[in-house]
């Protein structure tokens, strides 16, 4: 059995603080005039890395069971299915008019 | 039978198995309040993944549409109030801070920050819903409710053409269905908040009994995970100018 | 009450009282609380389709009309579907078995398993009284848009109904997870758990990630049709497809649900009266997995004809293909545990056998329409209910009928009469096939599923249809009967009636409260009927 140490305050204190600077530039970044889907892939990828922390360092999924890493594992990896499997048909639904009107 | 890590120390654990059955509420179909705790943990940790299939099947939504209907979904999620939403963000993470604190101190056995901080937490939780609040009545305001309060005309004056205004229509009905369903979540996060500081009170908590507060601090920052995500789908899709402040 | 006057304490007669049945946490008294609930729904269901049977003897539909043909077909398949065939096994045997096979105590939350009854009483009372007062007529797919523009019965409190039962699906399979990992008894690594746990923990993990996104679809078609904005309709900038997507990426799931835990259980009985040990252990409960997993791989193949794009139907076809293998590897291994054994005829064992050859059969169809182009043809015909009939009844009524007279002398303390028993399993069987045979040639033939009214040439296979479900139905009267009956008159079973190697035999029938006087300790493997006989023979 291994005893696995609890973060300490300080490191709950940087990780917020981290956290807020993120959504701070998550929003400074939608003032850039980008196209439309590079706002989508850049919020996303600053709310993943937002995600995680949350779930690693105020979740405790650092110093949680085994167990626990493989809930989260299937969690993320069946979002990903329906996501990618869903958009699958929707990606490639280009060929036939997708809104076909009144 | 192998088990598996777990939060307690060893002193804690040999205290747990003599002293914690007399005191401890533990069910009959546990071995120790610790596998109780954890078998707790794991529950919650279950539970979150069948949420996050949940708001998955949102998102797969509002991926879908937004996939074909991009330029109609930027020019609606532009109108949204991002100042009230990006300021709802920080207001949910420091409730987070605040809930990962009292478990830390209901796990030190202080109860008195314990109770401060789950006071704080469903303070914040409550703040984010007056805000919330807000921004439906800015909604409300700015005609961005479809079937009650929408106005053709204004997005076809933005640059629209009239077949793009149905889009922007299904863009704000996943907008309300997203918040409102968070905001239940919230609401439901904070009367969990509130019955733990009632029982912190009466001094039901201690170093090795503190699951509830371990388990309802899960969903809190799940909840709070949520939201991290529904601000770049929902708020920061097109594109906002600082002219932009007026919404408020 | 005869089981009451028997001396020794078990959970049936420790408390006594309505309130105490209502109020109990003991996980064998909630699964019998849950085989009542799912009895009643069977038969009401039951009872829809019979009309529908009776009206489709004749090809202009004599019967009933139009519209109550569509409310009757709706109803069998929602109450068969969503209270009968998803919730029997887990909820009924799983709950009672699942804590003694592993020598618990009780499941994780007990409280949140009565709390998942309320729920399951809860939106059947939601969905009953939708079909009843007024009537459904969508079809238990829900599609739109019957449900949210074209449709003027009772859609709401049926939606409602559905997605309380889903939270109720989604509790107990929380719970069946935490108790697997939880409360084993010392020794019972995850390799010595019997199959039946192993499908029980599979189908609760399909339980939590497919049930969120149906209950999600099912909301948004309520907030469609309550406020009238377009969500899936298409006139107003929505995709119909996009509710067919998130339907059956639980749907399809569900297929399993249904039919995993009945794999389970017939991975039980077949090396029980066998007296062997399961074929190729390691593989039938991995392939439990692999089912599980590449369920959610396939959904899109109820959609090749709605209009996805001929890409992703591609994918989907292939991917459904994949199935087979796991499915196959347990039809082989029961085979081959099969293979020399000492087998006996009791009345599991044939429903078990029973199961077996009708799994087959409706699976090999099943490859039928995975094919992207014989999908087309047969897509939304009398083959597609053939199919799955074979898989739901012929598979999992079969499997569940098995446990239940498997298990019945555990849950009760009692024998059932052994000969009305045997006749019963073989009516079934014999009106199953009469039943559905002829639907898969009436299907290929074209005939069109959820029609009232059919071109005459039919008409001898659905007489040949309707005579089998009446003897189907017979069938599953006798069950009713005999098994109430031996409540009374059985006779007392003893804790192994079957000489069966699981640990929930190792304990009195009917249990104690408690399952076990003291926490067994396990040094065995699950099915070690080899090493049992070796002794004997010493």
């Amino acid at each position: 059995m291994t005893e696995k140490r609890t973060p300490s305050v300080t490191t709950y204190m940087i990780v917020c603080a981290l956290l807020i600077v993120l959504t701070v530039l998550t929003v400074t970044v939608s003032f850039f005039d980008l196209p439309g889907i590079w706002h989508v892939v850049l919020g996303l990828c600053i709310a993943a890395v937002k995600g995680a922390l949350v779930v690693v360092f105020f979740m405790h999924a650092l110093i949680s069971s085994r167990v626990t890493w493989i809930v989260i594992a299937v969690a993320c990896f069946w979002l990903c299915l329906l996501l990618m499997l869903g958009l699958t048909d929707y990606f490639t639904r280009g060929l036939v008019p997708f809104m076909t009107g009144h | 039978m192998s088990y598996e890590p777990s939060y307690a120390t060893m002193r804690l654990r040999d205290e747990l198995d003599q002293t914690a059955v007399v005191f401890h509420p533990l069910e009959e179909q546990y071995r120790n309040l610790e596998e109780q705790h954890e078998a707790g943990t794991l529950g919650m940790w279950v539970f979150l993944a069948t949420e996050v299939m949940f708001f998955g099947a949102l998102f797969l939504g509002l991926g879908a549409y937004h996939i074909h209907y991009g330029p109609a979904f930027e020019k609606a999620s532009e109108k949204l109030n991002w100042v009230i939403g990006g300021l709802n963000t920080i207001v949910l993470l420091v409730s987070s801070l605040f809930m990962v604190l009292a478990v830390h101190y209901a796990k030190a056995g202080h109860r008195k920050h314990l109770m401060t901080f789950l006071g704080l937490t469903a303070l914040l939780g409550g703040m984010f819903l007056v805000l919330k609040g807000f921004e439906y009545y800015t909604d409300y305001r700015d005609n961005l409710i479809p079937g009650w309060r929408f106005d053709d005309q204004e997005w076809v004056k933005e640059g629209l053409t009239p077949e793009q205004v149905p889009q922007v229509k299904l863009f704000l009905i996943f907008y309300w269905v997203m918040t409102g369903l968070h905001g239940v979540h919230v609401t439901v996060g904070i009367i969990a908040v509130l019955v733990l500081l009632v029982l912190a009170r009466r001094g039901t908590f201690t170093p090795v009994y503190y699951s509830p507060v371990d388990v309802t601090a899960l969903y809190w920052h799940f909840v709070d995970t949520v939201w991290i995500f529904l601000l770049p789908m929902l708020y920061l899709l097109g594109t906002h100018t600082l002219a932009d402040l007026h919404i408020l | 009450m005869s089981i009451a006057i028997q001396p020794r304490e078990n959970y049936l007669n420790t408390t006594t009282g309505v309130l105490s049945w209502l109020l109990t946490k003991d996980h064998k008294r909630i699964a019998l609380l849950y085989l009542i609930t799912v009895t009643v729904m069977f038969f009401l269901g039951g009872v829809a389709i019979t009309i529908v049977r009776l009206n489709l003897m004749t090809p202009d539909s004599g019967l009933v009309s139009a519209d109550t043909y569509n409310k009757l077909f709706t109803m069998h398949g929602v109450i068969m579907v969503f209270f009968f065939l998803v919730p029997v096994v887990p909820t009924v045997l799983g709950n009672f078995c699942l804590p003694l096979m592993i020598g618990a105590k009780d499941l994780a939350f007990p409280r949140l398993n009565l709390a998942s009854w309320y729920l399951f009483v809860l939106g059947a009372v939601w969905a009953l009284y939708a079909m009843l007062a007024g009537g459904l007529d969508t079809g238990w797919t829900f599609y739109t848009p019957y449900t949210t523009s074209s449709s003027h019965s009772n859609v709401i409190p049926a939606l409602i109904g559905i997605v309380i039962v889903g939270f109720s699906s989604i509790l107990t399979g929380l719970n069946f997870i935490v108790t697997v990992h939880r409360l084993r008894a010392p020794g019972l690594t995850w390799w010595r758990l019997p199959i039946f746990v192993w499908t029980i923990y599979a189908t609760s993990f399909i339980f939590l990630l497919a049930t969120p996104t149906v209950a999600m679809a099912l909301i948004l078609e309520i907030v469609e049709r309550l406020w009238g904005i377009g969500i899936f309709d298409p006139a107003l900038g929505g995709d119909p497809l996009l509710f067919q997507h998130l339907f059956w990426f639980y749907s399809h799931p569900a297929v399993y649900i249904m039919i995993l835990p009945g794999m389970g259980i017939v991975s039980e009985v077949i090396p029980c009266f066998s007296r062997k040990n399961l074929y190729g252990y390691t593989f039938v409960a991995l392939s439990s997995f692999g089912i599980a997993s590449l369920s959610f791989l396939v959904w899109a193949h109820h959609m090749f004809v709605a209009g996805i794009s001929l890409y992703a139907a591609m994918i989907f076809s292939l991917l459904s293909y994949l199935v087979a293998v796991p499915s196959a590897i347990k039809v082989f291994n029961w085979t081959a545990t099969l293979y020399k054994g000492s087998i006996s005829f009791e009345a599991p064992m044939l429903y078990a056998l029973g199961f077996v050859c009708l799994f087959t059969a409706g699976g090999l169809t099943g490859l039928f329409l995975a094919c992207l182009g014989m999908d087309m043809h047969v897509h939304d015909t009398y083959f597609v209910i053939a199919h799955f009939h074979f898989i739901m009844v012929g598979g999992m009524v079969m499997a569940y009928m098995s446990g239940l007279h498997y298990w019945w002398p555990k849950i009760t303390g009692r024998m059932y009469s052994e000969w009305w028993s045997k006749l019963s399993a073989l009516i079934i069987f014999i009106g199953f096939f009469l039943t559905f045979l002829p639907q898969f040639i009436v299907g290929y033939a074209g005939m069109p599923r959820r029609y009232n009214h059919y071109p005459p040439e039919f008409q001898v296979w659905n007489v040949m249809s309707s005579a089998g479900a009446s003897i189907l139905g017979v069938g599953y009267v006798l069950p009713l009967c005999y098994l109430i009956l031996s409540l009374w008159y059985g006779k007392p079973a003893g804790p192994n009636p079957w000489g069966a190697t699981g640990l929930e035999w190792q304990t009195p029938s009917p249990p104690p409260t408690e399952n076990f006087a003291t926490t067994p300790v396990v040094v065995r493997g699950p099915y070690e009927y080899h090493v049992e006989k070796a002794q004997n023979e010493l």
